[in-house]
C-alpha cells in the first residue's frame, strides 16, 4: 500500500537549518581534523532537516538513512488523454521542462540516458545525468540519476487506464535527495523548493498542456497597479 | 486604455492601464462595445469576496468586437461581434465535455486557492478575484479572452448589443435557476429577490411553463418590473411574514420550487438578520443566508430549492434539518453559460424575450463609480446599469 505523505515541515523555518547546515558542511569538508568529525554529521543532519522537514535522529532511530531518503512525493491526476498519449508525452523527456518549472532543459542522450539542467528557487544552477530504469510503453516510466550527480533524483510514473476510454490516471512518485556532501546548500534549497504543492502544480500544468494545449496565465495582463 | 479598477471597499475608479495583449495561443482581444455591472460585482464592491487586489479590473458581463486572435483561434475573425460567457472554460476537460463549463479543470491559473477552500479548483471568471484566477475583467475598453475558440458566441446582425449582452451571465443564470426547478406545467415557483437574475428567473420560469410565480422583494420598482411578466404575483417581505404569507398564497401546501436569487448579502427583518450581519462584519461567517433559509422554509415538502445567488464561504444556522425532513432537492452553482448561449440566442431571435427590459441606467464607462454607487444603494430605482466604453 502506498503511503501518501503531505505533511512535512516546510517554509521559512527550514531556511535557517539549511544555511547553518550548509556552512557546517562546507567548513567540515575543508578540514581534516577532529572538528570535521563533529561538524560534518551535524551539518548534514541540519541540511537533511531543511530539505525534508523531518528530524534526522528520529529517522535514524526508525531505520531510515540520511542518504537513501530525501523528499518523496506521491501525486495522482486524471487526464483526458489515453495512457499511450500521456506516456508518449512524458517519454519525450524534453517535454518535462514545459510543466516542471525548476527544470531548464532535459536532453535525451540516447540509450536511455539524459542530461538534466535545473535551477533552485534562488536561481542556483544544478545539473545531473539520469538513466531510464523502467520503460514500458503506455504503462510505466521510471528513471534515476547516475552516480556523480549533485542531487539524487528518482521518478516513477505509471499511466493507468480508467473505465473511460481515452482517459489516464497518472500516478507520480518523485524523490529528490542530497548526495551526501558537496554543494549541499544548493541541493537543500532545491529540495526546500520542491514540496507536495509544487508537484501538484506541475501535474496540473501537465494536464492543462495535454487537455487544453496551453497553461492558463494572467502574467502580463493589465491592471491598475503601478508596476515598479 | 480605460478600465474600471477595484481599489478597496466601495472604491472603484476608472484608471488608465496598459492595453491587454495575447498571452496564449487560444487568446483573443475584444474591443468592448457594451458591458454591465452585475449584482455579484456588488459582493466585490462591498468587500465580501476574498483575494481581491487593489488595481484589479472588474467586469464579467461584456461583449464587443474581435480585434486580434491568437494562432490557435480559427473560428473567429477580426471584426466579428461576440458575447463572452463569464466562466472561462477550456472545452476539453472532463467537466467541459460533460457540459459543466463553470467547473472547468484547466482555466484557473490559481486553482490551488479554491482547491484549498472547496476541495477542488473551479473555473476562472473574469474580474472576480484571484481565487477565480485573477483575470482582468471586461469593464474596460479592451479585454483579453482566453480559450476564445470555445467561449465567445458570434451575434448575427439585426440584434442590438442591449438585446444580447445579458447572454454573458444573468439571462442564462436566471434560466438555469428556473430549469433546475424541473417545472411541471402549472406548478408554482417562488422567486426570492427581484434583481436582474430574479427577473430572468421569473421570465424563464414562465417560458418553462410555470402556472404561478410569486416574486419576493422589498423594492417597489423591482416588484413592478417582475409584474410585467404574465402570471406573476408580488410579495413585499418588509410588510409581510414571508413564509406564512407564501404558505397562505399556496393554499397551505407551499410552492413547488423556490429560487434564491439573492445570495450572500441578503437583507431581512428582525433579530436574526442583525445577528447574521454582525457575524459577517466580525468575519465569523462569510455569507448571510437569510433568503436561503426562507426559501428552504417556504418550499413545499419534496420541492426544489434552486440557488443562483452567489455564496462564497460559510453560513450559520443553515436549516439542514428542514431541508432533510422535507425531502428537498437543492440545486446550485455557477452558471454553465456556454450550455445556454445558442438556445437562448434563438429565444431572443424569435422574439420570445427581449432581455434589455431589465436595463434602467445607461452610463459611459467613465461614470462606472456612480453606477456602482446607485446600484448598491438602489437609488433612482436602479435595477441594472450598462456601461459604454
Amino acid at each position: 500500500m502506498t503511503q501518501y505523505r503531505n505533511g512535512s515541515t516546510n517554509g521559512p523555518e527550514r531556511i535557517a537549518p539549511a544555511l547553518v547546515g550548509g556552512l557546517l558542511l562546507v567548513y567540515a569538508l575543508g578540514k581534516r581534523s577532529w572538528q570535521s568529525a563533529v561538524a560534518a554529521p551535524l551539518g548534514g543532519a541540519l541540511v537533511y532537516y531543511a530539505a525534508t522537514g523531518r528530524n534526522p535522529l528520529i529517522t535514524l532511530r526508525t531505520g531510515g538513512s540520511l542518504h537513501d531518503d530525501g523528499v518523496t512525493i506521491h501525486r495522482a491526476v486524471t487526464i483526458r488523454r489515453s495512457p499511450q498519449e500521456v506516456y508518449d508525452f512524458w517519454r519525450r523527456l524534453e517535454n518535462l521542462p514545459r510543466f516542471m518549472s525548476h527544470l531548464d532543459s532535459v536532453v535525451d542522450l540516447g540509450e536511455g540516458r539524459s542530461r538534466w539542467q535545473a535551477h533552485t528557487p534562488g536561481g542556483l544552477p544544478l545539473h545531473w545525468e539520469a538513466r531510464i530504469t523502467v520503460d514500458e510503453s503506455g504503462r510505466r516510466l521510471a528513471w534515476e540519476t547516475l552516480p556523480g550527480a549533485n542531487v539524487r533524483h528518482y521518478g516513477d510514473v505509471t499511466f493507468r487506464p480508467t473505465l473511460t476510454e481515452g482517459e489516464t490516471e497518472l500516478h507520480v512518485e518523485m524523490t529528490y535527495a542530497p548526495p551526501g556532501g558537496a554543494v549541499a546548500s544548493a541541493v537543500a534549497e532545491l529540495l526546500n523548493g520542491i514540496t507536495s504543492q509544487t508537484v501538484k502544480e506541475q501535474l496540473r500544468a501537465c494536464k492543462q498542456i495535454l487537455e487544453a494545449g496551453e497553461t492558463p496565465t494572467v502574467e502580463g495582463q493589465p491592471s491598475g497597479r503601478k508596476e515598479a | 486604455m480605460k478600465a474600471v479598477c477595484w481599489n478597496g471597499i466601495h472604491d472603484v475608479r476608472v484608471d488608465t492601464v496598459p492595453d491587454p495583449q495575447i498571452l496564449n495561443p487560444r487568446d483573443a482581444i475584444i474591443r468592448v462595445t457594451l458591458t454591465a455591472i452585475c449584482g455579484s460585482d456588488l459582493h466585490l464592491y462591498d468587500g465580501y469576496i476574498p483575494a481581491m487586489q487593489p488595481g484589479d479590473i472588474l467586469g464579467h458581463e461584456f461583449m464587443g468586437e474581435v480585434v486580434e486572435v491568437g494562432p490557435e483561434v480559427t473560428n473567429l475573425q477580426v471584426g466579428d461581434r461576440v458575447v463572452v460567457p463569464f466562466p472561462i472554460s477550456c472545452g476539453h476537460c472532463f467537466f467541459c465535455e460533460h457540459d459543466l463549463w463553470s467547473l472547468c479543470d484547466n482555466s484557473n491559473p490559481k486553482a490551488y486557492m479554491t482547491e484549498k477552500l472547496y476541495g477542488y479548483g473551479v473555473a476562472g471568471i473574469y474580474g472576480y478575484s484571484h481565487m477565480m484566477g485573477g483575470y482582468a475583467g471586461g469593464q474596460a475598453e479592451y479585454v483579453r479572452v482566453p480559450f476564445a475558440d470555445v467561449g465567445p458566441l458570434k451575434i448575427p446582425d439585426g440584434l442590438t448589443d442591449e438585446q444580447v449582452l445579458f447572454l454573458t451571465d444573468i439571462f442564462p443564470t436566471g434560466y438555469q435557476a428556473a430549469e433546475q426547478c424541473e417545472i411541471q406545467p402549472g406548478q408554482t415557483v417562488a422567486v426570492f429577490g427581484c434583481g436582474p437574475v430574479g427577473q430572468f428567473a421569473i421570465a424563464s420560469a414562465r417560458m418553462l411553463g410555470a402556472g404561478r410565480i410569486i416574486a419576493v422583494d422589498r423594492f417597489p420598482e423591482r416588484l413592478r418590473m417582475a409584474a410585467y411578466t404574465e402570471g406573476v404575483e408580488t410579495l413585499d417581505y418588509s410588510e409581510n411574514d414571508i413564509v406564512e404569507t407564501i404558505k397562505e398564497m399556496t393554499g397551505g401546501r407551499g410552492p413547488d420550487a423556490c429560487i434564491d436569487a439573492v445570495g450572500m448579502e441578503a437583507h431581512g427583518e428582525g433579530l436574526i438578520y442583525y445577528y447574521d450581519k454582525a457575524k459577517q462584519l466580525a468575519r465569523l461567517q462569510t455569507d448571510r443566508p437569510t433568503a436561503l433559509r426562507e426559501a428552504i422554509q417556504a418550499c413545499r415538502k419534496g420541492g426544489v430549492v434552486s440557488i443562483p445567488g452567489v455564496y462564497g464561504g460559510f453560513v450559520d444556522k443553515m436549516p439542514i434539518g428542514a431541508a432533510f425532513n422535507k425531502g428537498l432537492t437543492l440545486r446550485l452553482g455557477q452558471t454553465h453559460v456556454h450550455r445556454y448561449l445558442r438556445p437562448l440566442l434563438e429565444r431572443i431571435q424569435e422574439g420570445a424575450i427581449d432581455p434589455s427590459f431589465v436595463i434602467t441606467h445607461r452610463l459611459p464607462l467613465d461614470q462606472a463609480p456612480h453606477g456602482y454607487e446607485i446600484f448598491r444603494q438602489k437609488e433612482d430605482n436602479c435595477i441594472k446599469v450598462v456601461l459604454t466604453p
